[in-house]
């Protein structure tokens, strides 16, 4: 139905497997090691490319990320979800990413590429878009990586985040408003 | 902001994501039209920020890969002492990527075992003479298929064969890495190049399975040994293709697998082969020795050991009562010692020993059979080149001394020894062997009166016992 995407506690069977697989990491083992590498490395950088727009931060990035879980790992901190956990670091390190170098990067890339026309102006667009991102909170540029840099549904979205389905509903929201005004697209929300 | 407005909006994006059009989508809710298009254009352009050049952004393989083999390596530095059984077993491979043909007689490397020992040893020479650091970094980039790939892995060999346990196992994860890393390296260039790597199983599917990330196409020609499940360690051989996936000629399990039934049985006695065998072979075999080794300190990896000689061991023993008539001859030597000595019972109880040291080499050693011919016919020197399967008995057979004078030949048989260690690993050869012993069951018909044979199972000792009593 369509109002069906209420609060639902049933884990999907991705997070059930990714429950064992978190098990068994925690004894690092190395074929669960492996497959959460393989699970988890090209997700965490498309997120980071996503809020960057830098394919060398968002390799940094996503590389960084899988080496603190190793830690925290070995230390034995408790981790209740894998993805939350990995998403979280993932997102702070975004932070600290814009945090050391705010504005250089992102103008850095409006003049860096010479391309065919088409291609630069899809380029500058994304650039455009880039900045515009930057003026939305936290909470809603990961909302927007996830929902529509990975299509997560609202549920993935909110186990991720570690909220309430309906808040991710919230914040996709103002985040599409945000961003829209951020582009200057106008038109009231 | 209220709730239905929240939903309506997952809803139309829903509807946008399945393929509907902006207007079919807003026409659910005519009174919210006005506040949900402009969201909805927002978020079709949204997804733009996770593109590249129109395509969903994705790391280079080669990068991830890199990156695996660090966060791996990381993990095996951070855990326990207690390793991977699976990482133990390192076959000494120098020229295996050179070989085309996935059949197990092929994928070993043809050149023996001596000459890969003295291609290193070589190597070392040359290193320490000729400063071969700029060798060693030249062909440290190398990849399959390159003219110093060989090169790079006859280096690997050396510096493990010279390291000790401890470092030897951080090498076999460092060089374990480094496959990895070479196969996504030459997906990355384009090229179809035979490849080898090991990894573990993360899925399994009827075509297709994902070995530490790698896609790897299974099909009827592929040889799969040892019933590789998901998390298992397996070594892969294969073809690297341009679209990034390994067609496997071959995928073998490396941990630990349930014991075969077989398997209680023969345990000690591959033990012992070791322990037998070494003091002859140490030059030839110090790899061995490092795994049989590791294998005692962590116990699982016994299985493993006793698993792989086991399909072929069971052929060759099988065959073996026959060719182990072979020892027979042995007896016909006994008679010689007779003379001068009357001692029929020693020449039996020194025969025992024989067939022992036999199986020992078991997994190594095919070749008994052609022991059997040895001791009938002259030829045998010609044949001794081939076969050190003499060289087990020596170590067994205290006895020998009494012989070693009957027997002038075994001296130059021993030398030759070396050569069969490097059988032992690549074992495929085997079952070739063992149809060139049905030469040997001609002559057995001569030896036949000697019923002895019975022997020759490990009860001998008891029987020859009893009958002579």
């Amino acid at each position: 139905m369509l109002y069906a995407h209420s609060v639902s506690p049933t884990h999907s069977p991705a997070a059930a497997e990714e429950a064992q697989l978190l098990a068994e990491a925690q004894q690092l083992a190395g074929h669960a090691l492996s497959q959460i590498h393989t699970r988890f490395y090209p997700v965490l950088y498309r997120y980071a490319y996503y809020r960057t727009g830098d394919t060398q931060v968002a390799e940094d990035i996503a590389g960084e990320t899988l080496m603190r879980l190793l830690t925290a790992l070995h230390q034995q901190a408790t981790i209740q979800s894998l993805r939350g956990w990995l998403f979280g670091v993932a997102g702070h390190l975004v932070a600290d990413h814009f945090r050391r170098a705010p504005s250089e990067r992102l103008s850095e890339h409006l003049t860096a590429p010479e391309a065919p026309a088409a291609e630069a102006e899809q380029h500058l667009q994304a650039q455009a878009m880039r900045v515009a991102l930057q003026t939305l909170t936290a909470d809603q540029q990961a909302v927007l990586a996830l929902r529509f840099g990975d299509e997560y549904s609202i549920e993935a979205t909110a186990e991720v985040l570690g909220k309430k389905p309906n808040a991710i509903k919230a914040l996709q929201f103002r985040a599409l408003g945000a961003l829209r005004r951020a582009l200057g697209l106008g038109g009231d929300v | 902001m209220t709730d239905e407005l929240l939903n309506a909006l997952q809803d139309c994006l829903q509807a946008l994501r399945q393929g509907e059009t902006l207007e079919t989508a807003l026409a659910r809710y005519p009174q919210l039209a006005a506040e949900l298009r402009p969201l909805l254009i927002t978020a079709q352009l949204a997804p733009r920020l996770g593109q590249v050049a129109g395509q969903p952004a994705a790391p280079a393989p080669a990068t991830e890969a890199a990156h695996r083999a660090q966060f791996l390596g990381r993990a095996t530095a951070l855990r326990p002492t207690l390793r991977p059984a699976t990482l133990q077993k390192f076959p000494l491979n120098l020229f295996s990527h050179l070989w085309p043909t996935p059949s197990e007689a092929t994928m070993r490397p043809p050149i023996s075992f001596a000459v890969r020992a003295a291609l290193i040893i070589g190597l070392v020479i040359f290193g320490l003479v000729a400063g071969g650091y700029g060798m060693a970094s030249a062909s440290a980039a190398s990849l399959p298929g390159d003219p110093l790939y060989g090169i790079k892995r006859a280096l690997e060999d050396t510096q493990y064969f010279f390291a000790d346990a401890q470092t030897r196992t951080r090498l076999e994860t460092e060089f374990a890495d480094r496959r990895l890393q070479e196969v996504a390296a030459v997906a990355d260039s384009g090229r179809t190049e035979l490849i080898e790597f090991s990894g573990w199983v993360e899925r399994q599917e009827a075509e297709v399975w994902i070995v530490s990330g790698m896609r790897v196409a299974v099909n009827a020609q592929t040889v799969v040994v040892g019933n590789p499940v998901v998390g298992s360690r397996v070594r892969v051989v294969g073809t690297i293709r341009p679209d990034r996936t390994v067609l496997a000629a071959r995928i073998v399990r490396l941990d630990d697998e349930p014991p075969l039934p077989t398997a209680t049985e023969r345990p000690p006695e591959v033990t012992r082969t070791p322990g037998a065998t070494e003091p002859t072979r140490e030059v030839t075999r110090t790899p061995e020795p490092t795994r049989t080794e590791v294998h005692e300190v962590t116990n699982t990896p016994r299985p493993e050991p006793s698993r792989t000689p086991f399909p072929e061991p069971s052929r060759t023993r099988t065959p073996r009562p026959e060719p182990s008539r072979t020892p027979e001859p042995t007896r016909t030597r006994t008679p010689r010692p007779e003379p001068s000595r009357t001692y029929t019972p020693r020449p039996e109880p020194s025969r025992t020993p024989v067939p022992e040291p036999s199986r020992t080499p078991e997994a190594t050693q095919p070749p008994e059979p052609s022991r059997t011919p040895e001791p009938t016919q002259p030829p045998e020197p010609s044949r001794t080149p081939t076969r050190p399967v003499e060289p087990s008995r020596t170590p067994t057979a205290p006895v020998e001394p009494s012989r070693t004078p009957t027997r002038p030949v075994e001296p130059s048989r021993t030398p030759t020894v070396p050569v069969e260690p490097s059988r032992t690993p690549t074992r495929p050869v085997e079952p070739s062997r063992t149809p060139t012993v049905p030469v040997e069951p001609s002559r057995t018909p001569t030896m036949l009166p000697e019923p002895s044979r019975t022997p020759e199972p490990t009860n001998t000792p008891g029987v020859f016992a009893k009958r002579h009593t």
